[in-house]
């Protein structure tokens, strides 16, 4: 008998999704209706290392971003409660970045810190607005695209191939091209950027 | 199915250190490069994990996110939150856990570690399949391929071999890891009520310690020594180091030199850090040629001290003297650790400049302006020039 009960509870216990299974938006509209951490708990095992990296760059101090991470994830127990958000890694990606500049705002770090800031801000709203993503590189047309590419600076065109359309890695094309990987990166940036331009002046 | 899952393309810790440590596949490699484009967090991510001076230094993770605990599984992976929310992670222990009943009774256990109810209803055996394990590992291994820490594989056998003990629901889990790190609670989670949550409602899972795999741990921090920054070594150097009365009074270069020996029957011995500040000291009173012999005494012993090799350049390089200055930057802008690589080669550059290797020089300070850092708008000033 207790076998069969073991057993009964189990099949239903075998089709129960895991956690872990969960998208992150499922699991925010678990939280939102039940209101239990252990939602954000998941959320909290698939990103906090990324959180974590973050405040390191911005924070420069393993103790600091320490701190962080905690302070970001206690903020999000309290937000999203009630806060609706529709792509979970963008907005914690803002939250956490916010509030590492706030706590070098706070601390009163050295002037040149706030030209990171402003640098920072500035490059993270030209890469979001004014850079060619990849969905867009596919929707283009791969003749079109094509097209663009020649159109592109020799550096930019060289670097745009081997990673996009060779699948390279950074190092690869820095040994292949002997340009720096700071070089490449950037070549990669102001490529998309200009290949965006040239499809949006030929539409 | 994990494939659609937003989050699960993305790098784990491991894979992180992998990627930078060159020793992804070229696919995996690519992908995560890919994603940083698309991906501003990722992309800080690794950039902060490579600012850390030795990647391993896990500590700082750890204390965040709880003991890592590779279970076999890309869950264990992603870190586990020790206080109140490391019982989440109780699938994959319980599981494992339960395997060494599973030849008597094949059943899968859930835990649901705040849901009262669903205690209840579900009640919870300690028991579970090899077949669960084994797909989560096979799952985790199919993903990321060989590249992914064989230790992950390995403790899949330990906790496969992990013994199921009749215990109570409390697990002494944040104990172990607290003893073993000696890492205060996370106070802010306590008081957010997720740990007393889950403990209020007695998980019924065991608490059987299995056998935790703990990836070696080297911690190595930045430390601040007289307003500059420090990689701290103090663990994998000398204990006592010595600064003889001779460097007070600086005389011949031999008798500084030997005022820096670490060996001394005298009984007032430095700490490697001790010792580092007294460098400091005599670099901060413009006495660098004192300085530079205390930094290559250090380089005697340890040739890849980036303290030693990075100050030290800086004591020759305010000493004028770019061609040592140079020997020493060139070897700290190949040390493993990246502490001060913005620096080095702004430095590097200088001392070109200095040396009428305009050319070399100007490729070094746009490295730096690529870089975008704190030495960016001196670089582009010394270009200006």
């Amino acid at each position: 008998m207790k076998l069969t009960f073991v057993i009964s509870e189990n099949r239903r216990l075998f089709f129960k999704k895991k956690i872990s299974q969960h998208t992150d938006i499922e699991l925010l509209e678990k939280y939102r209706q039940d209101g239990k951490s252990v939602w954000i708990g998941e959320l909290y095992n698939r990103y906090s290392h990324l959180v974590f990296g973050l405040c390191l760059k911005y924070l420069k101090d393993e103790e600091s971003a320490r701190d962080a991470v905690l302070n970001i994830f206690e903020k999000l127990i309290a937000e999203l409660k009630s806060r609706e958000v529709s792509t979970f890694q963008h907005w914690l990606y803002s939250v956490s970045k916010n509030h590492c500049l706030m706590v070098l705002r706070s601390e009163s770090r050295e002037s040149k810190r706030k030209v990171v800031y402003h640098r920072e801000v500035s490059a993270h709203v030209l890469e979001e607005y004014d850079i060619l993503s990849h969905a867009q590189m596919r929707e283009a047309g791969l003749l079109r695209l094509e097209a663009a590419i020649q159109k592109l600076r020799e550096e930019q065109k060289v670097c745009i191939t081997q990673f996009y359309l060779k699948e390279r890695s950074y190092k690869e094309i820095v040994e292949s091209t002997g340009y720096s990987i700071g070089e490449v990166k950037s070549h990669l940036q102001n490529g998309r950027r200009n290949l965006k331009l040239i499809l949006e002046s030929t539409i | 199915m994990k494939r659609s899952l937003e989050h699960s393309v993305l790098p784990t810790v491991d894979e992180i250190k992998l990627y930078q440590e060159g020793k992804l596949s070229k696919s995996r490699t690519h992908e995560i490069e890919l994603l940083t484009q698309e991906n501003p967090m990722l992309a800080d991510a690794i950039e902060g994990y490579a600012a850390m001076p030795l990647f391993g230094a896990m500590p700082g993770v750890t204390a965040v996110l709880g003991q890592k605990v590779v279970v076999g599984s890309s869950q264990g992976a992603a870190g586990i939150l020790k206080s109140g929310v490391s019982l989440l992670h109780l699938n994959s222990w319980v599981v494992g856990l339960g395997v060494g009943v599973a030849a008597t009774v094949a059943t899968v256990v859930l835990v649901t570690t705040s849901d009262k109810s669903d205690l209840n209803e579900n009640e919870i055996v300690e028991s579970a399949t090899i077949s669960e394990t084994d797909e989560n590992v096979s799952e985790a291994t199919t993903n990321y391929e060989e590249e992914i820490n064989t230790q992950q594989i390995q403790n899949k056998d330990q906790v496969l071999s992990a013994s199921v003990a009749s215990e109570d629901a409390k697990t002494s889990e944040e104990s172990v890891k607290r003893e073993e790190y000696n890492i205060a609670p996370l106070a802010s989670l306590e008081t957010s009520g997720l740990k007393s949550s889950i403990a209020d409602k007695g998980i019924a899972a065991s608490s059987a310690k299995p056998e935790i795999e703990r990836t070696p741990i080297v911690a190595l921090g930045i430390v601040p020594v007289l307003n500059h920054r420090v990689v701290d070594y103090s663990n994998f150097t000398k204990k006592k180091w010595k600064l003889s009365d001779a460097c007070a009074n600086p005389g011949s270069a031999q008798d500084v030199a030997e005022g820096y020996s670490s060996e001394s029957d005298s009984e007032d011995y430095l700490t490697y850090l001790g010792y580092i500040r007294e460098c400091m000291d005599s670099y901060n009173k413009g006495n660098y040629k004192i300085a530079a012999f205390g930094f290559q005494h250090i380089l005697s012993q340890y040739p890849d001290d980036l303290n030693a090799l990075f100050y030290g350049a800086m004591s020759y390089y305010d000493n004028e003297q770019p061609v040592l200055a140079l020997e020493l930057l060139n070897k700290a802008a190949k040390n493993p650790i990246s502490a001060f690589r913005e620096e080095t080669f702004f430095y590097q550059a200088k001392c070109l400049k200095m040396l009428n290797r305009i050319d070399e020089s100007n490729q070094l300070f746009n490295e730096v302006i690529e870089r975008n850092g704190d030495f960016r708008d001196r670089a582009e000033a010394e270009l200006a020039d």
